[in-house]
């Protein structure tokens, strides 16, 4: 041995390999194969990642591998690496994500079985998202050409709404932690949006995997205030669409859903004031004809009262002809003028003559 | 006629309500023009709040990264 060599004791030594460990993969991301999946007392995670070459333990606790795992699945573990006193080398797993479509299908399946059966997709669950948002809790990268989307439909469609951006990640493994912070932090907010709306642009489904983690999926299902969650196109479906209380197919439905369309509800305005015009013009013909009924009913009114007029005048004509005495005497009667008294004169009147008469007796009848 | 501070909904319902008067019994002839000219200043109202309101996009300066 040199001088100049370190002797260290071996508490020191595995302090000092930890530190350098540390400082030179501070953060460091292995994928490999899993093998040997256990998991002890319900909390505690060993696994070996493999590949065709070495195999390196990992250790954790279940409370990091939000996603299930099983041996064969091909994983993408966030960690450090780390020599403990007791046990060895291992590296202290952060997160866990599956990749490969393979492997995203498989634990996919898994999860969506496990959650299925907890009841987080029921239906029953699903709350009604708010009718005219005044604010929105939007969590997404403002990088990303989904969130880009997002607001232009968003602006195009309605205004007058306050968008609070929570900036995060919206794929790899440090994703689904930012997503679940933007999500505490909205629903522990003095003044909370009234939605919250997480979206992210079509991608791989290695890309997509973010959506798919366990934590995530819980923490939508906890959040308080409604969620509508948009990622990826309309053929994608992923975890955190499922578990959401409306589920957009794409960014851009996700502000088609969220509010209306202020060129639809313009042209609605307008077209009630255009509705008044017909409107109005039956109305004014009904006025029209009812009107022209009025005067023809007037016209047969006045003709039937003229002519029952001169029905009455004819029948008041004939009945006075009848008692005309000149009509009696031309009848055939004659009309007696002057005392009735024997002896006196009086005078006849009949149709043609007036005949002077003495009364020469009167007897009662 | 309406006041500013509506909204754009109450200012619809009145939009609804004053064209669901020209087919009730509350319809008059001699109120037909004022009433038709309220709707369609209303529609112009509802036209230009609608245009006129934008959004306000604030990012937030809070990072969610892990500490």
């Amino acid at each position: 041995m040199e001088n100049n060599d370190i002797r260290l004791s071996v508490s020191d030594f595995v302090a000092l390999v930890n530190q350098t460990f540390e400082y030179a993969m501070p953060n460091i991301v292995i994928v490999g194969e899993v093998s040997g999946y256990n998991v002890r007392q319900g909390k505690w995670v060993r696994f070996k990642l493999k590949d065709e070459q070495c195999a390196v333990d990992f250790f954790g606790s279940v409370y990091q591998i939000r996603t299930p795992l099983e041996d064969g699945m091909v994983v993408a573990v966030l960690g450090r690496p780390r020599l403990s006193d007791k046990w060895g080398f291992s590296v202290s797993i952060q997160s866990v994500q599956p990749v490969g479509e393979g492997s995203i299908k498989r634990s996919f399946d898994l999860l969506l079985k496990k959650l299925e059966t907890e009841g987080l997709f029921d239906p029953a669950r699903k709350r009604l998202l708010p009718e005219l948002p005044k604010r929105i809790g939007l969590i997404s990268s403002t990088q990303a050409a989904g969130y880009t989307d997002f607001i232009k439909v968003l602006n195009g469609r309605w205004g007058g709404m306050e968008v609070d951006v929570a900036n995060t990640l919206v794929q790899g493994i440090n994703a689904p932690g930012q997503i679940i912070r933007a999500i505490d932090y909205f629903n522990q907010s003095g003044e909370p949006p009234e939605v919250i709306v997480i979206v992210r642009g079509g991608g791989d489904p290695d890309d997509l995997a973010a959506f798919n983690d366990e934590g995530l999926v819980r923490a939508i299902a906890a959040s308080r205030i409604p969620t509508l969650v948009g990622v990826g196109h309309e053929i994608d479906t992923t975890l955190a669409d499922l578990v959401a209380d409306v589920r957009a197919s794409t960014p851009s439905n996700a502000a088609q859903i969220l509010v209306p369309d202020r060129r639809e509800l313009i042209e609605r305005s307008r077209n009630m004031v255009r509705s008044i015009v017909p409107e109005l013009l039956v109305k004014l013909a009904d006025y029209r004809r009812e009107a022209d009924d009025l005067m023809v009913n007037s016209g047969q009114m006045i003709a039937e009262r003229i002519r029952g007029f001169k029905d009455e005048t004819a029948t008041t004509l004939k009945l006075l002809t009848q008692y005309d005495p000149k009509t009696v005497l031309a009848r055939g009667y004659a009309l007696v003028r002057g005392d009735v008294d024997v002896g006196k004169l009086i005078e006849i009147e009949r149709q043609h003559d007036v005949i002077e008469a003495e009364v020469r007796n009167v007897s009662k009848k | 006629m309406s006041a500013k501070n509506k909204t754009i909904e109450e200012k619809m319902n009145e939009l609804r309500e004053m064209t669901a008067w020209f087919e009730s019994e509350e319809f008059s002839l001699t109120h037909a023009a004022e009433k038709f000219e309220a709707a369609a200043k209303l529609a112009r109202e509802i036209e230009h709040d609608l245009s006129e309101m934008e959004n306000t996009v604030n990012v937030l300066k809070k990072s969610f990264e892990d500490v």
